[in-house]
């Protein structure tokens, strides 16, 4: 029997040189996403083998250099040092390289030779070298580098094996000993430094701090130690200075003359350097105006992908859920536990679901534009205008996206490095006009300024529109001074090479971010959903004794045939009219059919209506109905609101059961016709002259929408992306409060014009 | 008051022949001489290969600008490329 041997080896490289590829062809299916408290970058895991050896493979997130500047990019330093607490300190690195842009990306190796672990370089994309005419002598580079340099295309899967023999060879390698030279006083000052930290600390983090000029290890090191040791490092990066050795710039200065020298020999560029496929295309694509119209025209179809590809798909979760939904009402006796499993969990997974199609679809296309290389382009024509709000280039597409559903676009937000500018993207993102609130402005402005012409609805809805595309960057800029004030580091960005992206790799990670979805968002968006049904289920009993769950399942079961009848009525009249048949005759049958339940129909409502204004929503719509008054609103549109806190596409259907007109088919138009009667015609409870619903009133409802954050979907991202509790709460909050002061000041101001 | 205080600076650094990037037009090759500002940003802009001594073009002048810089493609704001200074080259090199 062969002896297994597992190895754990952690992936480091620059971003864009390859390395999720790399680790992908390692790795394959067998991988997982592992997150630590506290930071929002992700390292993943997986295993491969190679003989006898097993891997255990760490991804670490893509980084320029192990300077950490933030505790995202403590990260890597903290895998690669053994300091994470849970998990043990890896054998081995590699690191991989990009060989067209080679002294750059050895600035980070010369780093990771200085952590006390054996190294492995892994030369990608040597394709792409040679096609520009570098030529590099790999024997020779290893040689002087004094660490093994396999060749591989991660994109073709190539030179795995020997990359893999090679890790396993690394078991019996030593750490490098050379490397770039670091003058001596600059040693002896680490080494003084790395005593007073503790005789057993990496030297190498002392190095960190002394060099890392406000940097993360300067601010864990205070924590650790108090304020004391900062001026001890100030005081010698001063007396380094006197020495000639500044800081930081001597980092830079000793490591690229060393790579300097030790690559000078081994690689042969052209002289004139070729104009490059990426030259060409980068004429067009970044011009300002041509590259800008390129650039609408692309977001344009983005949006298209989100707003109306994924409908169909939309459509058919929709009615799968109806049908499992049925299928569980007519199956099952009445009671709590069939309305549970009817109305909560079936529900409740199908509103996770529903999002999937735009989430895969985004992915998809925004892998496809990363990969490719464009996604940088469309950062750098977007960085003027969004870095007016405090933001920069990246920030655009999230944004975009959220204009046909907030979730895809904040998990897009992660292409933003930038922590502070990450977070304020995230937290704005919901205050753009999504798909979800659309047929509540379509109710609202239809039933109450349709009286004006077509024109004064649409006016409406596009204001609607307009206001979260002026709130949210001017909330991104308050925040920006604010919460999420602080130095943010000059903004720079690289410009990778164009190529053309793998069909795999973009399902793969449009794969990874809908099941990320469902698992960690999809079960907190299950428990909410369960836990509003169950405030609009309970009590069951009213005060009069009425049994509403048995009396409405009893009408209900009473109401199912004639129900079936009318429904297949409607069929035979739409195939008789398709077949330009004479359907009169069916068209009477049917209005008589529906005549002769109309009293059942309206008991019914009219218990539902008893039922929900009785349950704790409904309770807890009147307590609040004084702080609702002054936005025009009543106990009964206030528990609406309240009732679509989850998922704001709730508010027509709850409109419907409480303004008398059944639940329906919130989508259809005859049904929003029917209900914007109905609102119309709606008083006061207590003032039956005075009409409920006055323009004022609608408009508020609609500013509260546009402006709130009723989406428990959106909160649960927030929290999977931020790692935290406290910014979903705040975007609740912040949201909430400005949707009130919105409504507020709407109803208050267009009460004395209208 | 950006205008006087990049006037300024090229006064200061008349001398020297040193330029903040900004000055520099569509095509044209420099040589860093000096990255200023906050040890943060000087450190990062090391890591992408923009250091005193090492070589560079502008491929889209402007804020924000595209260099090239060495094999890569940087975009740096406008507040970023008055804190590099450069001394402009006649001719162009392969780095």
């Amino acid at each position: 029997m062969v002896a297994l041997r597992t190895f754990s080896v952690a992936l480091v490289g620059n971003p864009n040189t390859g390395k999720t590829t790399l680790f992908n062809a390692l790795a394959g299916m067998n991988q997982r996403v592992g997150n630590y408290p506290g930071v929002t970058v992700e390292t993943k895991r997986g295993k491969c083998r190679s003989g006898d050896v097993t891997f255990d493979v760490i991804d670490l997130p893509g980084t320029y250099s192990l300077a950490p500047r933030s505790p995202d990019e403590m990260v890597a330093v903290e895998v690669i040092l053994g300091q994470k607490a849970e998990e043990p300190r890896p054998d081995a690195v590699v690191a991989i390289v990009d060989a067209s842009n080679l002294d750059r990306n050895l600035y980070l190796v010369t780093q990771v030779m200085e952590v006390g672990l054996p190294v492995i370089v892994a030369l990608n994309m040597a394709d792409v070298a040679e096609a520009q005419g570098i030529r590099i002598d790999i024997p020779q580079l290893s040689r002087r580098l004094g660490l093994p340099v396999i060749p591989i295309q991660a994109n073709k899967s190539k030179g795995l094996e020997e990359l893999k023999r090679a890790m396993a060879a690394a078991m019996e390698m030593t750490p490098p000993t050379h490397g770039p030279h670091f003058p001596e006083a600059f040693d002896r000052e680490a080494e003084t430094l790395r005593d007073r930290l503790s005789g057993n600390a990496p030297i190498f983090l002392a190095r960190r701090l002394l060099l890392d000029v406000g940097g993360q290890m300067e601010i864990s090191a205070a924590a650790l130690h108090g304020d004391a040791i900062v001026e001890e490092v100030r005081a010698a990066r001063q007396r380094l200075s006197q020495a000639g050795c500044p800081i930081p710039a001597i980092e830079a200065r000793t490591r690229y003359a060393w790579i300097r020298q030790a690559t000078a020999p081994c690689i042969q560029r052209p002289k004139q350097r070729a104009i490059t496929f990426t030259d060409q295309l980068d004429k067009a694509l970044t011009h300002r105006f041509l590259g800008t119209f390129i650039f609408l025209a692309i977001m344009f179809l983005v949006f298209q992908a989100i707003y109306a590809w994924a409908e169909p798909f939309k459509d058919r979760i929709v009615a799968g859920q109806k049908w499992i939904g049925e299928l569980v009402q007519s199956n099952m006796e009445p009671g709590p536990l069939r309305s549970l499993l009817s109305q909560g969990v079936v529900e409740g997974v199908g509103s996770v679901v529903v999002f999937l199609p735009q989430i895969l679809l985004l992915f998809a296309v925004i892998a496809f534009l990363e990969d490719c290389g464009y996604m940088a382009r469309a950062a750098f024509l977007m960085d003027r205008l969004m870095s007016r709000a405090g933001l920069n280039g990246k920030s655009f597409i999230p944004l975009l996206s959220s204009m046909a559903c907030a979730v895809p676009g904040i998990m897009a937000a992660r292409v933003i490095e930038n922590r502070r500018d990450r977070f304020a993207t995230i937290m704005v993102a919901p205050l753009m006009s999504c798909s979800a609130r659309l047929p509540v402005y379509i109710l609202l402005a239809g039933a109450f300024l349709g009286g004006y012409g077509s024109w004064a609805p649409a006016l409406a809805i596009f204001l609607m529109y307009c206001l979260g595309l002026v709130v949210a960057p001017l909330m991104a800029l308050l925040l920006k001074r604010t919460l999420l004030r602080g130095e943010t580091p000059a903004f720079v960005m690289e410009m990778p090479l164009y190529k053309l992206p793998s069909i795999r790799a973009i399902a793969w990670r449009s794969f990874e971010a809908g099941w990320m979805f469902v698992r960690r968002a999809g079960t907190i968006i299950l428990a909410t959903m369960i836990l509003i049904w169950a405030m609009l289920y309970f009590p069951t009993i009213g005060s009069d004794g009425t049994d509403y769950a048995k009396e409405t399942a009893a009408l209900e079961a009473q109401l199912k045939e004639p129900r079936d009848e009318i429904e297949k009525t409607q069929e035979k009249i739409e195939r008789g009219q398709m077949e330009n048949a004479d359907v009169t005759a069916l068209e009477g049958l049917l209005e008589e059919r529906k005549k002769a339940i109309e009293p059942d129909e309206a008991k019914l409502n009219h218990l539902l209506q008893e039922w929900k204004g009785n349950s704790i929503l409904g309770r807890m719509g009147r307590a609040i109905e004084p702080a609702v008054r002054p936005l025009g609103w009543d106990w009964r549109i206030a528990m609406s609101a309240l009732a679509s806190f989850p998922a704001r596409e709730v508010m027509v259907g709850t409109l419907g059961i409480v303004f008398d007109q059944g639940e329906g088919d919130a989508g259809s138009d005859d049904y929003q016709r029917s209900l914007g009667d109905a609102l119309r015609e709606a008083t006061w409870p207590n003032e039956p002259e005075r009409k409920l619903f006055t323009i004022p009133t609608a408009l508020s409802i609609m500013v509260f929408f546009a402006l709130c954050c009723q989406c428990v979907s959106t909160l649960a991202v927030i929290r999977r992306e931020t790692a935290s509790w406290t910014w979903p709460a705040f975007t609740f909050a912040y949201m909430t409060v400005l949707a009130y002061v919105g409504a507020l000041a709407t109803y208050q101001i267009g009460r004395l014009f209208l | 008051m950006r205008l006087s205080l990049t006037l300024r600076w090229a006064n200061a650094v008349h001398d020297e022949e040193m330029v903040p990037l900004e000055f520099l037009r569509r095509g044209e090759w420099a040589e860093v001489a000096e990255v200023c500002g906050e040890p943060c940003w000087v450190g990062r802009m090391a890591e992408l290969g923009v250091s005193t001594g090492r070589r560079l073009r502008v491929l889209q002048p402007g804020s924000p600008c595209m260099l090239e810089v060495g094999e890569s493609r940087l975009t740096i704001r406008g507040d970023g490329a008055m804190q590099i200074f450069v001394r402009p080259l006649a001719t162009a090199f392969a780095t």
